[in-house]
């Protein structure tokens, strides 16, 4: 069946189970919204002459609709946005399935859900080694929507101390929210996670592999400090790496552990990431070499024009490569995050993610604005700084304002 | 004639009660709750006289001479035997408000001097003293937010991140005054040693007054004031949390006393910050389901990943 196909048919179950439950069911819960993200972009190494065609203001401005209607023991979610893309050589409209799903549950222990879903487990703020089955989420921005995965998904919760999730899934590398194309990869995966509460610690173990997958074993434990404090360390052993070169004969280990902490309306949350397979000094030297000499390769006019276009597709490639599926292009990243919730109608955040093998920082401050009880307005900058060879100055976008404006009935 | 009975701390005298009469209050309780006489300082006996045979008039007189004599004695260990034990008073507290297993809804006002009320309202249930979970229904901005407890570990489960994330007891509550540990503190006795004080009126009621101190650090106060009605309901009055500095930090009361569901029962908890003039945290409980059977696995943390 063809991907666009079997989406169809999936929207389709949806919706019509959506209006069967709309017969018997309570009332449904509807969300609509606008979404603004805005970007300042540049020439970089993975821009050469900004062969990405970007303008200097490039902007996604989305309309955005969520419903959820259970009945009983049935639920159909579903979360889409139409968008248009505002700037630069190519300007479109499209539109995007975040979640389409439905679910039926057998009492407290058996849960299955057919369609396009967050999978969304691991303990990790800002990054999920252990999560290979859907987008990785956007460290820089935890607080946009992640879109989820076409997968069919069994819970499985024998007693109140364990719980298995068997997910067979497949779905693209790339995170959203990007206002360029990426090169990616579809990936075809299955997966188990068995989660067990033993002696007040939560522990998970995680198993998956697949097509365009590397096979991984993973781990996450959680657990209260003093009763202030919760503590989270999820980690992961695969083979090959994500990022080329592929060194397919290696065997990689990825850890996300940190601490939050919770007093009256502040919440502080602080996470370093070891990515095992991140370049060091030479290999990011490799990586950048390579990538000039493939587009001085795109743009040698000596060359034929299939070996300019097979050179300029490679580019592409590589210039993806900090954003498909890969975690990060570095070893080492540290991230803060603090937020202050006051009982009134706004809340602020300052987030930042900090590359501590090259020095680059990328700095979130927002703020969350509630007029009303159904009503939100969240506003984000992302602000990208450090020395030029720095991952976050790589990357051909400067700053970016993202705001979000969602209404709830 | 003269009744003597042995048992417990040593001998105790148990004038009949008069024909017509009503019973003490004491043993109003214990039968209204469906126990013996539990507790005390002793043991009390009264053996059953033959239906139909009025007592003598000699055996009368020899029993007020009795009761005369030995009532100097008689007295202190009576009400002693009056006054239940302190795991006894916290027992029953700890059932006063909740059963074994309830289902319930619940509104949450969270007051801070020059900003605006914020109202939650919430779905909860509880099993036992060990698992408890609340759902927020409104306002729709907040829904679907839910903290889970089992054992002594509390999750958060935030919808818009669809994450579950460890939260601990002392974290507070909804950006409210109640902890985590004062949401789902499902047993006090398990979490604290009680020491009665003494008995004092608070708020009007006469009320037991018990000192609690924590079993170990994990519990959100090192030391808590309890007062807790010693009308026979048990229902608690008030609460002071202090650190282990011995420094107040917030005070409990609870009042509103109405019939809600099987039972009758204090319904408005409010929390007071004795750090922050002016701000407090009002729970008024809407609706209890006392005879619910609830299956553990919906206490389950991996039950929150699917929401």
């Amino acid at each position: 069946m063809r991907p666009g196909l079997s989406a169809a048919w999936l929207l389709l179950t949806v919706s019509l189970v959506c209006c069967v439950a709309r017969a018997e069911a309570g009332t449904p819960e509807i969300e609509a919204g606008f979404e603004s993200l805005f970007f300042r972009t540049t020439e970089t190494a993975l821009n050469r002459d900004n062969v990405l065609q970007l303008g200097r203001d490039q902007e996604l401005l989305r309309a955005t609709l969520a419903a959820k209607q259970s009945l009983g023991p049935a639920r159909a979610v579903f979360r889409g946005f139409v968008e248009r893309r505002l700037g630069g050589a190519r300007e479109e409209t499209r539109w995007r399935v975040r979640q389409a799903y439905a679910q039926y549950a057998w009492g407290s222990g058996v849960a299955l859900r057919a369609g396009k879903q967050r999978i969304a487990w691991g303990s990790g703020f800002a990054w999920n080694p252990t999560n290979r089955v859907e987008p990785p989420k956007n460290p820089l921005n935890t607080g946009l929507e992640q879109e989820g995965a076409w997968a069919a998904r069994l819970d499985w919760t024998p007693a109140a101390w364990v719980g298995v999730i068997l997910v067979a899934a497949r779905g693209e590398t790339t995170p959203g929210d990007l206002p360029f194309a990426v090169t990616a990869e579809r990936r075809r995966t299955a997966a188990v996670r068995a989660r067990f509460l033993v002696r007040d610690t939560d522990l998970a173990l995680v198993f998956s592999g697949g097509k365009n997958q590397r096979t991984l074993v993973g781990f996450d434990l959680g657990r209260d400090v003093a009763g202030l404090v919760s503590f989270h360390a999820e980690g992961a052993f695969y083979r090959g790496a994500d990022l080329e070169p592929r060194r397919n004969a290696e065997t990689f280990f990825r850890l996300a552990t940190g601490l939050l902490y919770n007093h009256s309306n502040d919440a502080l949350a602080l996470e370093y990431f070891f990515n095992g397979e991140g370049y060091d000094e030479a290999r990011l030297d490799a990586y950048l070499a390579g990538l000039d000499a493939t587009y001085a390769r795109a743009v040698d006019q000596r060359l034929s024009a299939a070996a300019r276009a097979a050179a300029l597709a490679g580019y592409f490639a590589g210039a993806s490569v900090p954003y498909s599926g890969g975690l990060g292009l570095r070893r080492h990243y540290l991230q803060a995050s603090w937020t202050r919730a006051g009982s009134g109608k706004w809340t602020l955040a300052a987030r930042g993610v900090a590359g501590l093998a090259d020095g680059g920082f990328a700095l979130t401050p927002g703020v969350v604005y509630a007029p009303r009880g159904n009503v939100t307005l969240h506003v984000d900058a992302v602000l990208l700084v450090g020395p030029a060879q720095s991952e976050y100055r790589l990357a051909p976008i400067r700053g970016a304002v993202q705001g979000r404006v969602k209404v709830m009935f | 004639m003269r009744r003597h009975c042995r048992g417990g701390k040593g001998w105790r005298y148990t004038p009949p009660r008069p024909s017509g009469s009503p019973p003490p209050a004491r043993a109003r309780v214990n039968r209204a709750l469906g126990v013996g006489n539990l507790g005390g300082y002793g043991v009390r006996c009264t053996p059953p006289r033959p239906s139909g045979s009025p007592p003598s008039a000699r055996a009368q007189v020899n029993r007020a001479l009795a009761a005369g004599v030995l009532l100097a004695w008689i007295l202190p260990a009576s009400v002693a035997a009056e006054t239940p034990s302190a795991d006894e008073i916290l027992r029953k507290a700890d059932r006063a408000v909740l059963g074994e297993q309830a289902s319930y809804t619940l509104k949450m006002a969270v007051v801070r001097p020059g900003k605006s009320e914020r109202v939650v309202e919430m779905k909860g249930w509880k099993k036992g003293a060990t698992l408890g979970l609340v759902r927020y229904t409104s306002p729709p901005k907040e829904r679907g937010t839910a903290y889970l407890r089992n054992g002594d570990s509390t999750w958060l489960f935030l919808p818009d991140a669809q994450k579950v994330v460890r939260v601990g007891p002392k974290q507070n509550f909804g950006g409210g005054d109640f902890s985590n540990g004062d949401i789902f503190r499902l047993s006090l006795v398990d979490d604290y040693v009680p020491t009665l004080a003494g008995e004092e009126t608070t708020f009007g009621q006469p009320c037991y007054s018990l000192e609690l101190k924590a079993r170990n650090r994990s519990v959100a106060y090192e030391r808590v004031r309890y007062w807790v009605r010693s009308d026979g309901t048990f229902y608690p009055v008030r609460a002071e949390y202090y650190t282990i500095a011995g420094r107040k930090l917030k005070w409990l009361t609870l009042s509103e006393v109405g019939r809600l569901g099987a039972h009758t029962r204090p319904t408005l908890l409010t929390m007071e910050s004795a750090l922050e003039e002016g701000s407090r945290t009002l729970l008024r409980v809407l609706t209890i389901q006392d005879d619910v059977r609830l299956d553990d696995r919906l206490f389950a943390p991996s039950a929150l990943e699917r929401e």
